[in-house]
């Protein structure tokens, strides 16, 4: 309707400075001359200064009571402002911490599982490869596949009973602590049980086979030839009937050699106490076998999050 | 005793209830009125107005000189905003009173009210009433504007403090809210007293 009339945004804007008496002389002028050009303007001035004065005497409601405040409201009003803003950032730090946490332990688990090999495992590569068994045969060469990985073949904590083999993988990468890593010295293979070795796959658990079974699988084990590359080996193999009652064995390894540490990681002290060395890789383990942070801690700053937010909605729900 | 405003204020921000309660007994009228036209409702104000009191309690220390009257009625709209966002959230039914058949009735003062003058208090509930109805369906920003200059007679400056804004903002919200206002009581005029209709002089062209 307005526009219709041609009235601008400017003389509306005239129009309500001049119903406040604001204008400058200069603005007087201009608001009259756009008054004596469109009579609308003249209209709806006259109909908006009858609302501003009939706004104006609306009538002012008394106060129902004074707002003043008590002593005791007074210390409420302190308290109450001091509570809520705390609760609401303890619960949205609780929050932060348990998505941080959480969001971490996923990110390097999925990292773990799917990275290279650690700069450990790389240098015993190396070192592996710079070793005679780089050079072996066909059959060596799943030894040294095997080595290629991080391997380790005895585990301190569980003594000789636990001598097993265990294929490379991501619990390698998290030794935290003590880590001992037993590699195979070519010196020590038992070439006599190439056949069987053929058969044992990389890091693989033979303990479970009966050594009778291994024997009467392998029969053609002292028809082989000696390996030449491996001098000194076949000196140190013991014959198949003296082992036939010993503790479960590596194919590969000679027996007699079983345990015997060639090099550890971190580099110790020859001069460590054997129960020294037997608690820290007992510790090692353990704590392997758990996360960074514990679950409870996650668990409990969840719920710590929970508890502090809703005080925070209470407190802000009964202000 | 009279004792400068400013001198209130920084022993209140001290600590001193006393000085406190002299300022809210200072500006609780004005608080409690703006409250009531933005809210249309006696007890949201009044609610409105207590806790926009103990925000100010709380925040005192925060006051950085000033208008305290701006800042003071900045905080009353702000609680009003919340009160409001609070009822949208949860709405309530009024208890008005109703008649014998069920119908409610609308305007229970004046029928308490037997003073002789009953016609023009009629007519006055009804002008109020109208006005009322107008403004609250101004959006929150026109309305406030239009409450503080208009209803409650504050200037232009003081306004543009309280909400934040220029004054050019100030003066264009005004603008569109006092054109929306006639339109409403335009559209309600025939409800309204003769002398209280706006545009009773364009009918007789």
């Amino acid at each position: 309707m307005i526009r219709q009339e041609n009235v601008t945004s400017r003389d509306l804007e005239l129009l309500n400075v001049a119903l406040d008496h604001a204008l400058t002389p200069q603005e007087q002028v201009e608001f009259d001359k756009r008054l004596s050009e469109c009579p609308y303007l003249i209209t709806l001035f006259q109909q908006q200064r009858r609302l501003k004065n009939v706004m104006g005497q609306l009538p002012s409601c008394k106060v129902p009571h004074n707002f003043t405040l008590t002593r005791a409201e007074a210390r409420k009003a302190k308290r109450g402002g001091f509570l809520q803003p705390l609760f609401g950032w303890a619960s949205a730090i609780s929050a932060l911490l348990v998505v941080v946490i959480f969001g971490s332990q996923l990110i390097f688990n999925n990292v773990s599982l799917t990275a290279p090999m650690s700069d450990d495992s790389t240098e015993t590569t190396l070192l592996q490869e710079d070793s005679p068994m780089a050079a072996m045969t066909e059959e060596g060469a799943s030894v040294k596949i095997m080595a290629s990985e991080p391997v380790y073949l005895l585990n301190w904590a569980g003594g000789y009973g636990d001598i097993g083999g265990k294929g490379g993988g991501s619990d390698v990468y998290d030794t935290g602590g003590v880590s001992i890593n037993i590699y195979i010295n070519p010196d020590d293979f038992y070439t006599g049980d190439a056949v069987a070795m053929e058969g044992a796959g990389a890091g693989e658990i033979v303990e479970e086979v009966p050594l009778e079974d291994v024997m009467m699988t392998a029969p053609q084990a002292e028809e082989l030839p000696e390996p030449e590359t491996l001098p000194g080996a076949t000196q140190r193999s013991t014959p198949v009937p003296q082992v036939k009652r010993e503790a479960p064995r590596i194919y590969g390894l000679d027996p007699e050699k079983a345990g015997t540490v060639l090099k550890m990681t971190p580099d110790s002290s020859p001069a460590q106490p054997e129960n020294a060395t037997l608690e820290q890789a007992r510790s090692g383990n353990e704590a392997n076998s758990k996360p960074g942070i514990p679950i409870q801690v996650s668990i409990g700053l969840l719920a710590a999050a929970l508890i502090f937010g809703l005080i925070w909605l209470h407190l802000k729900v009964k202000r | 005793m009279f004792m400068e405003e400013s001198l209130l204020i920084e022993k209140a921000a001290d600590g001193d209830l006393d000085a406190f309660n002299q300022l809210v007994l200072t500006y609780q009228e004005l608080a409690f009125n703006v409250a009531y036209r933005i809210m249309a409702d006696e007890a949201a104000a009044a609610d409105a107005t207590q806790e926009a009191v103990i925000s100010m309690y709380r925040k005192l220390d925060a006051y950085r000189g000033g208008s305290f009257k701006a800042w003071f009625l900045r905080i009353v709209t702000n609680a009003c905003y919340d009160e409001l966002r609070r009822q949208k959230r949860r709405p309530t039914i009024p208890l008005e009173p109703e008649t014998d058949e069920g119908d409610p009735i609308e305007s229970p003062i004046w029928i308490e009210d037997q003073s002789p003058g009953l016609e023009e208090t009629i007519m006055n509930a009804q002008l109020e009433k109208a006005i009322q109805d107008c403004i609250n369906r101004l959006n929150e920003k026109h309305r406030v504007v239009m409450i503080m200059i208009d209803v409650s007679g504050q200037d232009y400056e003081t306004v543009a403090e309280i909400i934040q804004s220029p004054l050019g903002t100030v003066k264009s919200r005004l603008s569109r809210a006092r054109l929306k206002m006639q339109e409403c009581l335009q559209s309600a005029g025939e409800l309204l007293p003769d002398q209280f209709r706006l545009n009773s002089e364009e009918n007789d062209d």
